[in-house]
């Protein structure tokens, strides 16, 4: 009986069926009203008048125009990795710089001005109060 | 692409999530992954099948975020039917929110939006006697949940 039901659904869907499946379906009483209300069923299920609000279409269409949009600010992968080797180059080279750069700032400035100091004699200040 | 396919799109999401709200924000988002994609898009599937893809894989990870359960799928404003063919429908879609997920979208992939077997089947990342089983699971579930006007008429 299923094996009827099915021949007969697959029938009305436009599928191919077997000539035999299909006359010993049709040979059955409640093959064939299941035929009749497979029909009907299709009818109810294609009175379908559901439709989406006005203006999906120009959404779809501004969208997709914003992503292209998008799509072309973004920065091509290629161009992308010179920036990041240009980018390491350019820290490897400051670093190498840097230290002699460094020991230049280090050095004390050279002298503008010599100032003589003379250390007092020894004797000088042992017993000058007395 | 967005003329042809955003209305299968959104009816797809819509009967699988539940919200209307939802189910735009992640049809746009379905177009813009697919314009993104582009290039990605291979010629041997069908454009259909391959819209559907991402729209299914969008859902599943708004699902895994959100935690969603399709509680209960919108019915339309709209209606353009009799009220019996309405209330009718209102207990498909009730149903239909009832329904396993796997099954609920083989339907609603097959049934609401129209797509072969093995377009679903490519969508859903599966075979096509899965998709053909998870359709006829599904219709004879439905088939038990509603009062269909035609149980118990004698066809001879």
């Amino acid at each position: 009986m299923t094996e009827h039901f099915e021949t007969l659904s697959a029938l009305i869907d436009g599928e191919p069926v077997a000539i035999d499946a299909l006359e010993a379906a049709l040979a059955n009483a409640d093959a064939r009203r299941s035929l009749v209300e497979f029909v009907r069923l299709r009818q109810l299920a294609r009175d379908e008048t559901a439709e989406p609000r006005p203006g999906l279409a120009e959404r779809v269409a501004l969208l997709a125009r914003r992503r292209r949009g998008l799509a072309r600010l973004r920065v091509p992968l290629p161009l992308a990795a010179a920036a990041v080797v240009l980018a390491l180059i350019g820290g490897t080279l400051i670093e190498v710089k840097w230290p002699a750069f460094e020991r230049e700032q280090l050095q004390p400035p050279p002298a503008s001005r010599v100032l003589q100091f003379d250390p007092p004699s020894p004797g000088a200040s042992e017993g000058g109060s007395r | 692409m967005f003329e042809r396919h955003h209305l299968a799109i959104y009816r797809y999401l819509l009967r699988m999530i539940g919200s209307r709200e939802r189910a735009e924000e992640l049809t746009q988002d379905v177009f813009l992954r697919a314009i993104k994609a582009a290039n990605a898009y291979e010629e041997r599937s069908s454009e259909r099948a391959w819209l559907f893809r991402i729209a299914r894989n969008l859902r599943l990870d708004d699902a895994r975020h959100a935690r969603r359960t399709p509680s209960l799928l919108p019915v339309d404003h709209a209606e353009p039917s009799a009220p019996a063919q309405q209330a009718l429908r209102l207990s498909l879609l009730q149903a239909l929110a009832m329904l396993p997920d796997d099954e609920r979208e083989a339907f609603v992939l097959a049934e609401v939006v129209g797509l072969s077997y093995a377009e679903a089947a490519e969508s859903c990342a599966t075979t096509t006697a899965a998709i053909r089983s998870r359709v006829y699971r599904a219709r004879m579930q439905l088939r038990a949940t509603l009062d269909m006007p035609t149980a118990g008429k004698p066809l001879t």
